[in-house]
């Protein structure tokens, strides 16, 4: 059991994407469907969840929450597997799950008027419908990356100092040389206007 | 920006202009936040934003979502939601299971003990032998009187602490759970019981897997027996097959304990790989 278990990480952190692998059958992205059989189930972890695990950290910015809310998809989708489906693929449908997870993550963590959650999934907390089915890392890195070019260039610094490189607000301020205080300032202000032009692009 | 109504108006001013609603304290909560990110920790966020903070805070999360690496499942974690789904899925399964007829007069084969194995990590109620680490053996031929004898096959030399001496009462079984093996303690409250002629000692350690199929035994304080759940059979106390009529099921094998320091050691099966601590 442990053994197998590790197996199946391992494929599921190292070999994302790499369809029909473990089993030596087919896929079973398309064959999940029938009767919530468990093999199939583990095909389909380790096929997806470097993708979900992906999508929802690009929502919550940090491990504990990613693996809280990655959890619970995955436990959501093991014991509604055959029943909620519908004619979606399997990764469209665990799209869909968590994005309801991460906005009923929101909801109870704001415990928001109607109008102020709206307010937020308009925001783009929340996923559009329409999320880009295999989300790898280098295409959230070639996001990033299209958003940076279109900053000035001390906010396309900022953010490459703090969230690129993982400098800390110190070697950030000595790296531009910059009081700590204004780095704090220019980030907000980075991220603000990375929102802007990434909405612009119709990105996020 | 802006052209929408802010969810929160108070914070706004009302106004449209770009860093004007924006205060110091705004910055510095950022900051902390951003170092909450940065250390892999779950971070506060303001309950009220205005619409600029909210764009900043969500891009923080997608950015960080960028940096190398970052968005990456770990291995550890990969395996451990792994396990949880596993026994998520065994649970399912659990039911069907215990519908098949018992393997007789045969040794059980070692996969039936793995996928019961699957089930005991579940906490529930099936099976207790992990990873193929033990294997009982259901010989073909069993006297009745060869309960005590219900060897546990894979006895390492691994004692772990399982429970606090504190939270048993005597008279009543204690559940433990370990990575190779579910088992039950019991402090037993009458040491001078002559069982089969044979005293019995004051601390007793018993695999809980049901000799018959492996499905996990439960304590029913009021008749004071342990049940199968699979096939209505029984074990006394002491772990013996209550229901004479059924003498061919085997005694629930016992393991050694000893109390020290406050805590209940019990030596477990060996699992392959080590190290792995108890779990109550």
């Amino acid at each position: 059991m442990r053994r197998r278990n590790m197996n199946v990480a391992e494929r599921a952190v190292g070999k994302r994407g790499s369809t029909g692998e473990y089993t030596g059958r087919n896929s079973a992205t398309s064959k999940a469907s029938s009767g919530g059989d468990a093999q199939a189930f583990r095909t389909l972890y380790q096929e997806n969840l470097g993708v979900i695990y992906r999508f929802i950290y690009s929502k919550v910015g940090n491990r504990e929450e990613a693996e809280d809310l990655t959890s619970q998809v995955f436990l959501k989708a093991v014991r509604g597997l055959d029943s909620q489906r519908g004619e979606q693929s399997i990764q469209s449908w665990l799209y869909q799950v968590a994005r309801t997870t991460i906005a009923d993550y929101w909801r109870a963590f704001y415990k928001v008027r109607a109008t102020s959650l709206e307010a937020i999934l308009e925001q783009g907390w929340e996923a559009p419908a329409e999320e880009r089915v295999g989300l790898t890392s280098a295409h959230l890195e070639g996001r990033v990356q299209a958003i940076l070019e279109l900053l000035p260039p001390h906010y396309r610094e900022v953010l490459i100092c703090r969230f690129l490189l993982n400098l800390s607000i110190k070697e950030t301020a000595e790296q531009m040389r910059l009081s700590e205080a204004n780095v704090k300032v220019l980030q907000f202000r980075a991220l603000k206007k990375a929102a802007e032009v990434s909405e612009r692009n119709g990105d996020s | 920006m802006g052209t929408r109504d802010g969810w929160e108006e108070t914070d706004m001013s009302g106004t449209e202009n770009e860093h004007e609603a924006e205060r110091v304290e705004y910055y510095l909560e950022f900051e902390r936040h951003l170092e909450r990110l940065q250390q892999e920790k779950r971070p506060r966020r303001p309950r009220r934003m205005t619409p600029g903070q909210a764009k900043a805070y969500r891009m923080a999360a997608f950015f960080r979502a960028a940096s190398p690496g970052a968005a990456e499942p770990t291995p550890e974690f990969a395996a451990r939601l792994s396990a949880q789904l596993e026994q998520e899925i065994s649970g399912r399964r659990r039911w069907l299971r215990a519908l098949l007829p018992a393997p007789r007069g045969k040794q059980v084969s070692r996969r039936s003990l793995l996928t019961s194995g699957l089930s005991a990590a579940a906490g529930l109620a099936a099976g207790a032998v992990l990873g193929g680490v033990v294997e009982q053996k259901i010989a073909s031929a069993q006297t009745s009187s060869a309960w005590q004898d219900t060897p546990l096959v894979g006895l390492g030399k691994d004692w772990l602490p399982v429970a606090d001496v504190a939270e048993i009462v005597p008279g009543q079984m204690r559940q433990f759970r370990t990575d190779t093996i579910v088992g039950y303690v019991f402090r037993n409250d009458e040491v001078n019981d002559q069982d089969d002629g044979e005293p019995e000692p004051e601390w007793i350690a018993m695999s809980a897997a049901c000799t018959h199929m492996g499905c996990i035994v439960a304590w029913n304080s009021n008749d004071r027996m342990l049940h199968c759940p699979c096939h209505d059979g029984a074990f006394t106390r002491y772990g013996k097959v209550a229901d004479q009529s059924k003498n061919y099921i085997r005694s629930l094998p016992r393991m050694n304990v000893q109390v020290q320091e406050g805590k209940v050691w019990v030596q477990v099966p060996t699992p392959r790989s080590s190290s792995d601590p108890a779990q109550y």
